[in-house]
């Protein structure tokens, strides 16, 4: 055990000191994080609406406010004078106070705003057919015909304020997803110092390598001292990026630390394991790291970091795919367990990296444990 | 024996890189693996060290075969690669630091070694230095210090001072000799037969994957017809010149070589064992009346021992 921990704080200051690896490890994920944030920022603020008229008790259409109020659970109705409603816009206690011609006074024009507006639309047009309505029908029909229209249209005006507020909410989950996606690829980075450390030990690699296998050291324990090295620093990057994005950014995407850091640990896990096993293989140290940014960067594609139009269209046609793709594992575990809050929702997605983790550490085990070559 | 190597035979697919080839080491030697390029001295190390598969023989060390996991005898061995094998990031100390302490557990010892180590190699006030930092000659005694910080018995040298200054190839020479002196067995490759000749206790010379002879300096020259070679430079020479000289007594061949925009041509004659093959040409040419601009008389050396056995130079 010393024997490992003192190589890892060899092959730390080693790997920590080269400037590419601070930027690339630490740096860019930060930089990138704020960048995101930036190109997405018109997702955000979306708040749960709710939308309070205010209306004059003498008002000539109350009746048929109310029916809005009782049908929308989106509206609700406050009775007010015309003076009571100056300051209550002031204070924000109501959205619009509606006129006797039905128009809105407000204080601001925000989201809110506009839903009060459009709903108000919607009943001006439906007064129009309670007149045509009253004067061609007989009057009882007419009225259960009236009724039934304006049971009819408010429905409609529901759905079409309820889509405005999904489409709002799709979008901000859409930014979730995004950035759930971003924490989730750079969780993956210890492949870089993963796949490094192990062509430390691999004798066809490299004189440096020949040396440390020539040395009576067991090479499981140098591989051992290099994933801890990876882990401390995949580690230190994730705790840093959600630093900022809880702190920094104020994205507030992080609802439970616990199972989100379980998850993210397990993409740190799969990340060395896939390192280790590019590592072993006798390609440049240049290719390992270009394989290394270049898969990265395909899985996060397709699990949604340039948005949600690729996994959705995935979801239809090829479902399959995503469910093989490990950065979309995580990154719709981190979505289920914020929601959730349960450790038991992060179970899959831990049994899932360890599967995967499995399929490159067995062939990388295989290809360690060769300790004589043909050639060098 | 501290190295035993019988038959040890190595296919790269159709290249024989090494040929039934037998090596021996006794405790306290510096033995030279002399060749040139691609004759087979780096496969044979790394075939001792256990690195590369072999199709057939025999490797002993220290009378035990040796094999990946054999790890006391791997923490006997020390190795200095060809190529440089240092972390860049880990300063000249830490370098030192991490190879010796693969070998010594002891923390108070290895600091003690390391400190030896500093000295021996002579980069005392450059601990603190990254590898990027120091010279070509700095970074081989650095290369070297981590093969030698836990002063090992054995030690292989892997053509260390290729592309090293004079005075930095010096020193390391001084190294190896004093590392000897101190009891560590030296197995030194090298194509630079003034190395070979000036260090090494017994000589091996390889080429083809063969051993071809084994000795040390004095007896290698000795196995050669050529005792004595002759360095003549004349103003004017011709077809009967060259007849006459001929005729010199105990001379085994010359070769001629003209200086392109020099009038001056230059001869070497080997001559067998003879105390007056100078004297004789030195009579010829003064009775010729010819002038000569050099006249020069020199023991033979490795590499006419490699000519004579492959009829090639030693050196690319």
């Amino acid at each position: 055990m010393k024997s490992i921990l003192r190589n890892c704080a060899f092959f730390l200051k080693d790997a920590y000191r080269a400037r590419s690896t601070i930027f690339w490890m630490i740096f860019f994920p930060l930089l990138f994080m704020i960048c995101m944030n930036f190109a997405f920022a018109g997702f955000r603020n979306v708040e749960e609406h709710h939308i309070v008229l205010g209306v004059d008790a003498q008002h000539p259409q109350l009746r048929e406010l109310r029916y809005m109020d009782e049908g929308l659970d989106l509206i609700s109705l406050k009775l007010l004078s015309e003076e009571e409603a100056v300051a209550a816009l002031e204070k924000k206690e109501i959205t619009a106070f509606v006129r006797e011609d039905l128009d809105l006074d407000i204080s601001q024009d925000g989201m809110e705003q506009q839903i009060a507006r459009s709903v108000i639309n919607e009943y001006r047009q439906i007064s129009h057919l309670l007149s045509s309505s009253i004067q061609l029908g007989d009057v009882l029909k007419g009225q259960e015909a009236i009724e039934n229209k304006i049971q009819e249209r408010l429905l409609v005006i529901a759905q079409s304020s309820e889509n405005m507020l999904q489409t709002e909410k799709a979008e901000l989950d859409e930014f979730q997803r995004i950035f759930y996606t971003v924490l989730a690829c750079f969780s993956l980075y210890g492949y870089f110092g993963a796949s490094e450390t192990t062509g430390l030990f691999q004798a066809n690699q490299s004189a440096l390598a020949q040396r440390n296998v020539i040395a009576p050291q067991r090479k499981g324990r140098g591989i051992i001292s290099g994933v801890l090295m990876a882990l401390v620093g995949t580690a230190l990057s994730v705790i840093l990026q959600l630093l900022l994005v809880e702190y920094g950014l104020g994205l507030n995407l992080i609802h439970y630390l616990l199972p989100s850091v379980l998850i993210l640990l397990m993409g740190g896990l799969f990340g060395i394991a896939l390192g280790i096993f590019f590592g072993t293989l006798k390609i440049s140290p240049g290719a390992k790291t270009l394989v290394g940014i270049v898969v990265f960067n395909a899985l996060a594609f397709l699990s949604g970091m340039m948005g949600m139009a690729i996994p959705n269209f995935l979801q239809k046609k090829l479902p399959w795919l995503l469910k093989l793709n490990p950065l979309s594992i995580i990154s719709q575990g981190l979505t289920r367990v914020n929601l959730t809050g349960k450790l038991a929702d992060a179970l899959p997605v831990v049994l899932q990296m360890t599967l995967f983790s499995l399929l490159f550490l067995i062939p990388a085990v295989i290809i360690l444990g060769k300790s004589r070559y043909e050639e060098l | 024996m501290i190295i035993e190597v019988s038959q040890c035979v190595k296919r790269y697919k159709e290249v024989l890189a090494l040929d039934h080839f037998d090596f021996k080491v006794k405790e306290g030697e510096i033995v030279g693996l002399l060749g040139p390029n691609g004759s087979g001295k780096t496969t044979l190390i790394n075939c001792i060290l256990a690195l590369l598969k072999f199709d057939q023989g025999e490797i002993k060390l220290f009378g035990q075969e040796m094999r990946p996991n054999a790890w006391d005898i791997k923490a006997r061995i020390g190795v200095v690669p060809q190529e440089l094998a240092l972390m860049e990031n880990l300063t000249v100390r830490e370098n030192i630091d991490y190879f010796c302490g693969l070998y010594v557990d002891d923390k108070k010892r290895s600091k003690g070694l390391i400190e030896e180590a500093i000295h021996a190699t002579g980069l005392a006030g450059y601990e603190k230095f990254y590898p990027r930092k120091l010279s070509g000659g700095l970074k081989r005694r650095l290369n070297i210090a981590c093969g030698i910080a836990h002063k090992p018995e054995l030690l292989f040298l892997d053509e260390p001072t290729v592309a090293v200054d004079a005075q930095s190839r010096n020193f390391i020479l001084e190294q190896v000799q004093k590392m000897n002196a101190e009891g560590t067995t030296v197995v030194y490759t090298t194509h630079y037969l003034e190395e070979a000749q000036q260090i090494c206790s017994r000589i091996i010379i390889m080429d083809k994957g063969k051993n071809l002879v084994s000795g040390s300096t004095e007896e290698l020259l000795s196995s050669i017809e050529t005792s004595e070679k002759i360095h003549l430079s004349l103003l004017h020479s011709d077809e009967a010149f060259r007849e006459g000289i001929s005729q010199l007594p105990q001379l085994l061949e010359f070769s001629e070589e003209k200086n392109p925009g020099s009038k001056e041509t230059h001869y070497v004659l080997k001559f067998a064992k003879s105390s007056n093959n100078l004297l004789h040409l030195l009579h010829y040419i003064q009775e010729q009346g010819l002038e000569y601009t050099q006249l020069y008389s020199e023991r033979p050396t490795l590499n006419d021992v490699f000519l004579e056995l492959t009829g090639k130079e030693l050196r690319d």
